[in-house]
């Protein structure tokens, strides 16, 4: 058997990417931002130019897209998934000290337990169209 | 040695045979070849090789049943699955090379371009598979490259000509194909009098071959109402005919389908009311309400107003509770519309 250092790594990447495949959040296609970028960027006119540089492009649009899965839109969805931890535990402005004294344990505890699988599943698995994600404030301000 | 030699042929031998009973097995448990329309070979022995008389039949069966057998075994395993490869190809291309844009998208659709062609094989493979096996409606079947409506009119002609000689059902067949390919043709622009030219020789042709063979079901399918029942041009002398003959049936589902063309055609104030005396007095309470059905679904309230005592008649003293409750919804429903007018039925009245 082929017995190589580099081989596990391979492994282990092999299968994070056809994970984060699996997931749908990159069928939407606002969450493809990099892979978007590219888009407005190269832009062959004709079909010959296209079919010529197809063979260069798929490796840097594969890249792009891994980037996007595998990074830049997890670490977008940091803040949203924030915010949903925020409107669920934290947003109580009626709240006097003791409230927020007696309250803050298992408010830390519910925000440590939740975020984990909130962050996952807006980083992976379900696409949500940002309207849906925007604060208030942002939706108050566009609207 | 050489004994471990044939037995590791013996066992590959028998590898092999068991993989062929499974794939026979599996065409057979499978509802591919049930349906006549996928006993290609079958049907034209049918056609051909069994003699007219009972008599005949008997005496050939010891001859022609193998023969049969062999040719039923045949499409299962060879004509069937062959005839799905273009089926399966076009699902294929419909599911993963469909949805391109290399104009406005390109980078993206380098990324998914691998994507595609991983999956197409396995997405090739599954439908082929699916469609040998199971009875899989082709849906997918689009018309073919160079064929339109004008070609289709002149199919038409000759399935015509065809009908009083051959096989009504194996026409039928054809026609509801057919009908397939038109909803993607008639989506082409400027085709407005041949559609309706195609419609006319459809509309007839198709009336006497569901005439020949029997299945009136087909005229109350839902995908039969691409056909604009109102076109008074549609009944020719012969489509009359055979209408009425329909009315008259003993069967209560060729009663319907001949009662559904009328109320679907019915024009005036006249002919709906004539439409629904012909309700009241059908003897079949199914059909009384399937037409309740379709005065709920396809009438407009000014049509309907008219004939509301014979729904409050129906509504009170049909035999059938389903019919009573039927008519009594419509007469709700009734109370409580007031459409509003288009200005184009204002200028008209």
């Amino acid at each position: 058997m082929l017995s190589h250092p580099i081989l596990p790594i391979l492994k282990l990447s092999t299968l994070v990417l056809l994970a984060t495949q699996c997931g749908c959040t990159h069928a939407l296609r606002e969450n493809r931002r990099l892979l978007n970028k590219h888009d407005a960027w190269i832009r062959p006119e004709s079909t010959a130019s296209r079919i010529i540089a197809t063979p260069l492009c798929i490796p840097i649009a594969t890249g792009a897209l891994v980037l996007d899965v595998t990074l830049i839109h997890p670490s977008v969805s940091i803040a949203p998934a924030a915010r949903d931890m925020y409107g669920i535990f934290w947003d109580y402005p009626d709240d006097v000290w003791v409230d927020l004294i007696t309250m803050f344990p298992f408010r830390a505890a519910g925000t440590a337990l939740l975020f984990p699988p909130d962050w996952i599943g807006r980083s992976f698995l379900v696409p949500i169209p940002s309207e849906l994600t925007k604060s208030k404030k942002q939706s108050a301000g566009s609207g | 040695m050489m004994a471990s030699l044939i037995s590791r042929k013996t066992c590959r031998k028998s590898v092999i045979m068991t993989q062929l009973y499974l794939a026979i097995f599996l065409c057979f448990t499978g509802c591919a070849v049930q349906n006549p329309k996928n006993r290609i070979m079958t049907n034209r022995l049918e056609e051909h090789m069994w003699p007219e008389s009972a008599g005949g039949k008997v005496l050939a069966a010891p001859v022609g049943a193998p023969i049969q057998a062999a040719a039923l075994i045949i499409d299962a395993a060879l004509v069937h699955p062959m005839r799905s490869m273009d089926d399966a190809r076009r699902a294929m291309t419909r599911e993963s090379w469909s949805d391109m844009n290399w104009e406005n998208h390109y980078m993206t659709e380098c990324a998914v371009l691998p994507w595609r062609l991983i999956w197409s094989p396995v997405s090739f493979t599954s439908h082929w598979l699916a469609r040998s096996i199971f009875d899989v409606e082709v849906i997918t079947g689009g018309p073919k490259s160079g064929q339109n409506l004008e070609s289709m009119i002149s199919r038409l002609k000759l399935l015509n000509d065809s009908l009083n000689a051959g096989n009504a059902t194996r026409i039928l067949i054809d026609l509801r194909k057919m009908r397939r390919d038109y909803k993607d043709l008639a989506l082409k622009p400027g085709h407005a009098d041949i559609i309706r030219e195609f419609t006319l020789k459809y509309f007839r042709i198709f009336m006497k071959a569901v005439e020949l063979a029997g299945e009136y079901d087909d005229l109350t399918l839902p995908s039969q109402r691409w056909i604009d029942f109102r076109d008074p041009e549609l009944y020719d002398d012969e489509t009359n005919k055979i209408l009425s003959r329909m009315r008259l049936s003993a069967n209560p589902m060729t009663r319907w389908a001949a009662l559904r063309i009328d109320m679907l055609a019915a024009n005036t104030d006249i002919q709906v009311k004539a439409t629904v005396g012909r309700i009241l007095s059908e003897p079949n309470p199914v059909i009384r309400y399937n037409a309740l059905i379709i005065i709920d679904r396809f009438y407009p309230p000014d049509i309907v107003r008219p004939i509301s005592p014979m729904l409050t008649d129906l509504s009170k003293n049909d035999a059938s509770g389903m019919v009573r409750d039927g008519a009594a919804q419509i007469l709700r429903w009734l109370e409580w519309s007031e459409p509003p007018r288009p200005p184009a039925l204002k200028t008209k009245q």
